[in-house]
């Protein structure tokens, strides 16, 4: 066996993800672990060799690549990279998915089904730019809540009773229909997103706990429990044709 | 700017006193609750679960696969709610 320790070149890229991935079980094989064999390089060492490939080696042993050794020379400089480099990939591709899901089953779909590709694309640039500009707005407001969890449960809690209520009484009721859920999935939500504004906005807290999101949700879970009630029983019956199968012993 | 929160506060109040007296009256109503009759319901619930899962006919918990396999949903169920049970019986 001869090692050899040689500086990184991008010619080794695929090598080092490779061992990243045979190892990224404590030592082990991560392979039966990701469906994506690129995930666990991209994550751990994609952004030390993109970023700093001066203090990436790789160990050959009789010229295969078997090891590798990364590292950053300034740690908060490194940091900004990632940050302003690195991460910013992951959030273009988070955009360009968000951005096609709007324009193909939204836009193509229900507003203009014969658009052309060109179209489309012009069309994905503006939704990419509008998403943009709401995670934008909506980031001052993330720096009012006391951590991430907070936050995400906070917006769930705007869609979860709506949407409890609408699955529930869908799946035991036959006579709920198809536009009294949407109906009560929006004004729940409204409903939902009114409470949490009164809340922070009253001089006195409506609810008396600190994070009410689970007051919430219970709420328009029992307003949209009650629109899809009254409403489908103003609204004629779906056909018995759609029904058999989905709703709960209805066959 | 100092005008548009005041009047966001004026609105958020008038709301947040319809509900308030309500909320109120309803809190009172929890409140009377013992702990130990309010941990009884939540528990009696799920008991009603196991009891209406245990009555269920077998090919409402059966699922075939299509390699031909048939997975028994039922015994999942029960352990899943046998614990919850547990946990909050000790809890």
């Amino acid at each position: 066996m001869t090692f050899q320790i040689k500086q990184y070149h991008p010619d080794d890229h695929d090598s080092i993800y490779d061992i990243c991935l045979k190892t990224g079980n404590s030592g082990k094989g991560a392979e039966h672990m990701h469906d994506d064999p690129m995930i666990l390089g991209h994550i751990y060492a994609g952004p030390y060799i993109n970023l700093e490939p001066e203090s990436a080696f790789i160990l050959h042993n009789e010229g295969h690549p078997c090891g590798y050794i990364i590292g950053a020379v300034d740690t908060q400089s490194f940091f900004n990279k990632v940050k302003s480099n690195w991460l910013m990939s992951s959030v273009d591709s988070a955009l360009n998915s968000g951005a096609t899901i709007w324009t193909k089953d939204v836009y193509q779909k229900f507003v203009k089904p014969d658009a052309s590709p060109e179209h489309l694309l012009v069309v994905g640039r503006w939704i990419t730019t509008a998403m943009l500009g709401i995670a934008i707005f909506f980031a001052q407001f993330a720096t009012r809540f006391e951590s991430i969890y907070d936050l995400s449960q906070t917006i769930l809690s705007l869609f979860q009773g709506p949407s409890l209520a609408i699955i529930v009484l869908g799946m035991l009721w036959k006579r709920a229909t198809g536009k009294t859920a949407l109906i009560s999935l929006i004004s729940g939500v409204i409903f939902a997103g009114t409470l949490m504004w009164v809340n922070s906005n009253a001089s006195v807290p409506l609810f008396q706990v600190s994070e009410p999101f689970l007051y919430v949700a219970w709420w328009s879970f029992v307003l949209s429990v009650v629109i899809v009630v009254v409403v489908s029983l103003m609204t004629p019956p779906e056909p018995e044709s759609k029904l058999k199968g989905l709703v709960y012993r209805y066959e | 700017m100092n005008n548009v929160l005041l009047a966001a506060t004026a609105i958020a109040d008038t709301i947040a006193n319809m509900f308030r007296g309500m909320g109120d009256v309803m809190r009172g109503w929890m409140l009377a609750i013992p702990m130990s009759v309010a941990k009884g319901i939540f528990i009696v619930y799920f008991l009603l679960l196991i009891y209406w899962i245990i009555k269920l006919p077998e090919n409402e918990v059966t699922l075939a696969l299509e390699s031909g396999k048939t997975i028994h949903l039922r015994p999942y169920a029960l352990f899943s709610l046998t614990t919850l049970v547990v946990i909050y019986l000790i809890l």
